[in-house]
């Protein structure tokens, strides 16, 4: 496998060195100075070796949601048979915002919002338990229109943050502060005892994902197709919405949003990769969401933190998306 | 029946107005004192609960027939300036304003607000011409999306220019401080009202296609400039005074066409009454509901309360429309 795609494997390779030393350009002052200085080299190495142990978590975790949102873009999109949706767009950001803000607000200071592993637990629960609902209220009365079950996701979303900033403004400053340190999850500010915990839930999801990529080949040429060639559709469709769910849940509560790094990665990995077989899809996809994501942090590393990376990805993937959208309705 | 349905609706916006004029932190001025007007009430009246009512019904008239418009145009039931990115544009370009000419006059900003949003709706009205949908929930996602990359331009710029603290401080509606001196920008919605009255059939026909309006002899190109106009000139005027008002251009002109039909000649004034109502109460429930959980005479930001409700309204506007189909 890795000799199939030597290429791409280099490439992340170099990104995430790349990733792993972009700091040291801005402080190279100080490297040069403390190295020089024999009584401050052994300490100081000390701390370098400390700061490239943090980093490579960070890299873990930044590899796990780019490949989770990989993933869970293609099953997605084959599901709904459509190029320009991603599951992110069910409004899993300000469902996390409204389970912090409820949990705090109506069980301040208790084990749920101190520990940050119960936290990141009872929140996942949440997350998924609402799409849950969401998917049972939607898709069982409207025959699986997956477009409307979107919508429906945008639209509650509205409603969560409106809910969450009406419970904010009840609360006292403490409360209030408590949410803000909870919710400002970004690729930067990764919690590292919860990346250990999310690494096997995440291979277990992506195991079951490329476990099943033979079905997607089968779903992916429509639903009677499908169900003729022996898929228990409707029972498919449930399980996979549910690990997308766990996938995106996932990966909100780890790095917060990434909602248009699925949809660049998997486009450009569809638009590379010009035939249809999901395994090929979804190794390329990760590939390309990791160095995506991975390079764009490096690069606002490299800029001073002027922005932050996904504000960057949501830029340019909105841009690609119009230019698609136009690309395949053309009248 | 349609007639009753009317007065029922006119009596229950003259008992909000009158509502409205009656609440405040100044609880000496209420429902019982207000008609005796002393010297003293008339005043509050005038300096400030006037100009307040006044914005409230101003704006919800004009974004719920700027919504209708923008259905219109974009032939699709489900879209509004906010889902289409024109209330995006509109922060654009009020951001653009405020860090250009930090002076903040209000004429500046709504000249760049409304450069804004007109080029913002242009951009996807010809866009939406462009492409052919067969899915009615296509259109209000791809709008959404569009919205989403226009904030996050406007995100970007306030980052990089440490102004994401005004950003979000003029991201929620609100008619707090609706005093003399700070509204008067809101009748820039009356002359637009009143073309869209006088324009209201050409719309009507436009909603039906290209072709079809031109076998009518409408000039469908001109039509659907002047809305994309007349819609960014109200986004733009309510967007500075109030600020965003989330779901109003989209659920007021959905439940006017199931009680009153489509017909909007005949509806359009429907369609005000029932905005301001809905604004009114929104109103009313955002000025008070601190008071009755708390105590503290604050109010929350309208905003908030209407998207609340307002989403609720919607998410049952979706599940019927797409049931019955």
């Amino acid at each position: 496998m890795l000799r199939k795609y030597k290429f791409w494997t280099m490439i992340v390779i170099l990104s995430i060195l790349l990733y792993l030393g972009v700091w040291m350009v801005s402080q190279f002052d100080v490297i040069m100075f403390s190295l020089n200085d024999p009584d401050r080299a052994p300490l100081f190495i000390d701390v370098m070796l400390n700061i490239f142990q943090r980093r490579l978590v960070q890299v873990i975790a930044l590899i796990i949601a780019a490949v989770l949102i990989a993933l869970s873009t293609t099953v997605f999109q084959t599901l709904t048979q459509n190029r320009i949706v991603t599951p992110s767009l069910l409004g899993f950001d300000s469902i996390f915002v409204v389970t912090q803000t409820t949990l705090v607000y109506f069980m301040s200071m208790s084990r749920f919002v101190v520990d940050p592993i119960l936290n990141f637990m009872v929140t996942v629960v949440l997350m998924v338990g609402l799409t849950l609902l969401m998917y049972q209220t939607v898709l069982k009365r409207h025959k699986n229109n997956i477009l409307l079950l979107l919508l429906i996701g945008m639209v509650i979303a509205t409603l969560a943050s409106n809910y969450a900033s009406f419970l904010q403004i009840l609360m006292n400053p403490t409360e209030f502060q408590t949410i803000m340190s909870l919710t400002s999850v970004s690729v930067v500010n990764i919690h590292t005892t919860l990346t250990f915990i999310v690494l096997p839930v995440a291979i277990l999801v992506s195991a079951y994902f490329f476990s099943k990529s033979r079905v997607y080949d089968v779903i992916a040429l429509g639903q009677t197709h499908a169900m003729n060639l022996g898929i228990p559709y409707q029972k498919q469709t449930y399980t996979d919405l549910i690990f997308i769910s766990i996938a995106i849940a996932i990966t909100t509560a780890l790095v917060g949003p990434l909602s248009f790094l699925g949809l660049i990665a998997v486009n450009i990995a569809k638009e590379l990769y010009n035939k249809y077989h999901h395994q090929a899809i979804f190794i390329l996809s990760s590939f390309i969401s990791i160095i995506v994501l991975i390079l764009g942090q490096t690069i606002v590393e490299l800029l001073g933190f002027r922005t932050v990376v996904t504000t960057f990805i949501s830029l340019f993937g909105g841009i690609y998306m119009i230019y698609l959208i136009i690309k395949e309705h053309k009248v | 029946m349609i007639k009753s349905r009317r007065m029922i609706s006119i009596v229950l916006l003259v008992v909000l107005i009158v509502l409205s004029l009656s609440i405040d932190a100044r609880r000496d001025v209420n429902l019982f004192t207000l008609f005796q007007f002393t010297p003293e009430t008339i005043e509050i009246l005038l300096i400030s609960r006037i100009p307040r009512t006044l914005t409230i019904i101003l704006s919800a008239s004009a974004l719920s027939v700027a919504g209708l418009i923008m259905q219109s145009v974009a032939k699709n039931k489900f879209v509004s300036p906010g889902v289409t990115g024109t209330t995006q544009a509109a922060t654009l370009g009020v951001l653009v304003a405020h860090l250009f000419f930090p002076s903040m006059a209000l004429w500046l900003q709504f000249i760049f607000s409304f450069s804004a949003s007109l080029i913002g709706s242009f951009i996807f009205i010809t866009f939406l011409n462009k492409i052919q949908f067969k899915n009615e929930v296509y259109v209000p996602l791809i709008g959404m999306m569009f919205g989403a990359l226009i904030s996050s331009l406007s995100i970007l710029l306030a980052q990089s220019t440490n102004t994401l603290q005004f950003l979000n401080s003029i991201g929620v509606g609100s008619f707090t401080n609706k005093t003399i001196g700070t509204y008067e920008m809101i009748y820039f919605v009356v002359p637009a009202l009143l073309i869209a009255v006088i324009y209201a059939s050409e719309f009507n026909i436009v909603s039906l296609g290209k072709d079809f309006s031109n076998n009518l002899g409408v000039n469908y190109k001109k039509v659907i400039m002047l809305g994309i106009i007349i819609v960014a000139v109200i986004t733009a005027s309510t967007f500075i005074v109030v600020g965003p008002l989330p779901f109003l251009g989209l659920i007021i002109p959905n439940l006017v066409s199931i009680y009153y039909g489509d017909h909007l000649k005949k509806s359009i004034f429907d369609l005000m009454i029932f905005g301001s109502i809905f604004v009114l109460t929104c109103d009313i429930i955002a000025r008070s509901v601190l008071f009755v959980l708390t105590g503290y005479n604050f109010e929350v930001a309208v905003g908030f309360v209407m998207g609340i409700i307002g989403s609720i309204i919607f998410l049952y506007l979706l599940l019927r429309k797409t049931k019955n189909a």
